[in-house]
């Protein structure tokens, strides 16, 4: 995902155009290309990532479409005041760019875990968050942001394969892109971890279930089509990789709540709320966390006795 | 000529120290004496450096010191950019001009800050832009002596020098007390000159109060690209000789004895 995220950015970016790219001293080998073709557009900060924020907020408020580039927590958590009071209060035109969202980064350690960012950042007012989970929807979003103003959050993730499919017309900014359409149960996910979601698709599939799968990409400002798809199922799903409190899960079960819909069966899947001590590539730590599809398909039949 | 001037700036500087004492009696807001050791600063430079042309400015000015916003909110109040009944709401219920320095439906003001250690990193983008625009604009940022103990301070003048952002100036409120006891007790950043001098910058020491002191460091030239700090020495709760140096003043507003007497003392003072 990082890699199409730099070609579409890359492409998109004139010489004469204000696009600005600050990076905290990270993208050895994958920003080079740009910094020697747009030298002018290139600021390394350093490991600096308040610093980084509060010089994007004032480069954008003169005019700039400034993102800013990092991995893990690093471009949310280490400046979180700084993107709420600085960006976020003053609607900076800012697009932060994680390119190690959830366990992206596994083997490194519990630092380098960006497991609850979807969380915290769906609290601060102004911020958009974008996790994409294919290359499609990675460049479809990745031109969206490039081209609107405002605060983004991109969350990029590791996620190699895919075998699903999906066509770029079906991907719009805030809209819940529908990858497969079934009956009765409706997986819900976010990120990378959607091809998961899709081998439990498959999985169930040889049990005669046929559920649908919803890609939620944008996870705020979150489609309130939301509304209308919960009212079509009786047994509802979330998958996401982060934390269980907060982020995707937080989102569906408020809805679910609010519209108070009687006899709904209800089952999330995230990251569980504990430190991982062990360390692993990010399929183990998934797996450690019951966020593969065996686990979740079994889940599911026995949860849902079907 | 001079005389005239510094005769002229001190008696707006006392007749808007006389309205934030009406101010800060009525509401019962905090840090007076936060607000008194930087106002002359903060008239000066929206009286002398920055013009407005249909309220946008030709220079920038960052109140990074947040917790003294009142102190801007006056000084455009001064310049009638806001409305005598607009200041009167400072403070209160539905008021725009919160406690903290605001810039939503404040023309005149560009950040909102209250958090320190935040300004002198948005003033390096607003520098780093007019650098990259090529405009003369300048970034004036205003940050207190206390507010040096935050990391991301560093972090901005890091980048300052590094970047040689020469149109940055950042003014030092130095009135060596922070809320509970002085600098060298809190945490002691001291020497800042020699601090700011050894991360590249230019850096001048004046007295924060004298507008001759004003006058000649901000005309000054540059014969390098680095940013400028100006170490201003100030004192806190400036004007009101019981409220001068006294960390008391940092959070508590005058009852009514103490208000008399702090107007009687502003109001005579020349």
């Amino acid at each position: 995902m990082r890699d199409i995220f730099i070609k579409t950015f890359e492409k998109k970016v004139k010489r004469n155009d204000n696009t600005i790219l600050i990076t905290a001293d990270l993208g050895f080998g994958v920003l080079d290309n740009f910094k020697k073709k747009f030298p002018k557009k290139f600021i390394n900060v350093g490991i600096c990532e308040q610093n980084m924020i509060g010089l994007a907020t004032g480069l954008s408020k003169k005019g700039f479409n400034v993102f800013c580039y990092s991995l893990g927590n690093f471009p949310t958590m280490r400046c979180l005041e700084q993107i709420r009071n600085d960006a976020a209060y003053h609607n900076a035109n800012i697009k932060i760019i994680n390119v190690g969202g959830g366990y992206s980064y596994g083997p490194l350690g519990f630092s380098h875990h960006a497991t609850e960012d979807l969380s915290y950042m769906r609290c601060i007012p102004n911020v958009k968050i974008i996790a994409p989970s294919c290359p499609e929807d990675t460049e479809i979003l990745t031109d969206y942001i490039f081209r609107a103003k405002g605060l983004f959050y991109l969350r990029l993730d590791k996620q190699r394969n895919q075998e699903f499919k999906i066509l770029k017309k079906q991907i719009k900014f805030g809209k819940i892109c529908t990858i497969k359409k079934g009956n009765g149960l409706a997986i819900f996910s976010i990120g990378g971890i959607t091809n998961e979601v899709y081998k439990v698709s498959e999985f169930l599939k040889k049990k005669k279930i046929n559920c649908s799968i919803y890609n939620c990409h944008t996870l705020k400002p979150f489609d309130v089509k939301i509304d209308i798809l919960l009212k079509k199922y009786k047994k509802i799903v979330v998958v996401e990789e982060n934390s269980v409190l907060g982020g995707l899960n937080g989102e569906i079960s408020e809805h679910i709540v609010k519209l108070d819909l009687p006899d709904i069966q209800y089952l999330n899947f995230g990251i569980k709320d504990k430190f991982q001590k062990v360390v692993g590539d990010r399929n183990y730590l998934l797996k450690k966390n019951n966020l593969d599809y065996f686990y979740i398909a079994n889940k599911i039949l026995k949860k849902f006795n079907i | 000529m001079i005389q005239n001037k510094e005769k002229f700036f001190k008696k707006i500087c006392n007749k808007l120290r006389l309205k934030c004492l009406e101010i800060i009696f009525r509401t019962k807001a905090s840090h007076i004496g936060s607000i008194y050791s930087c106002l002359d600063i903060i008239v000066y430079i929206y009286l002398y450096i920055i013009k407005f042309n249909k309220r946008k400015p030709n220079h920038d000015f960052i109140m990074s010191k947040g917790h003294a916003g009142l102190a801007v909110y006056l000084v455009l109040y001064y310049k009638k950019i806001i409305s005598e009944k607009k200041l009167s709401t400072y403070y209160q219920n539905g008021s725009f001009l919160s406690g903290h320095v605001s810039h939503y439906k404040n023309p005149g003001i560009e950040v909102s800050t209250g958090s320190l250690g935040h300004g002198l990193s948005i003033g390096c983008g607003y520098a780093l832009a007019n650098k990259i625009n090529n405009s003369h604009k300048k970034t004036f940022v205003l940050m207190s002596d206390g507010e040096c103990n935050e990391g991301s301070v560093w972090e901005s003048v890091l980048f300052a020098s590094h970047s040689k952002l020469k149109n940055l100036v950042c003014i030092i409120d130095f009135n060596n007390l922070q809320s509970l006891d002085t600098i060298k007790n809190t945490l002691n950043t001291l020497p800042l000159d020699k601090k700011f001098k050894s991360f590249g910058w230019n850096v001048a020491k004046i007295n924060g109060h004298s507008f001759k002191d004003f006058l000649k460091v901000f005309s000054r030239k540059s014969n390098n690209s680095q940013p400028l700090c100006v170490i201003a020495k100030t004192i806190k709760g400036r004007g009101v000789s019981f409220m001068e140096n006294n960390v008391l003043w940092h959070y508590r507003s005058p009852n009514l004895g103490e208000l008399k007497l702090a107007n009687l003392e502003i109001s005579s003072s020349t």
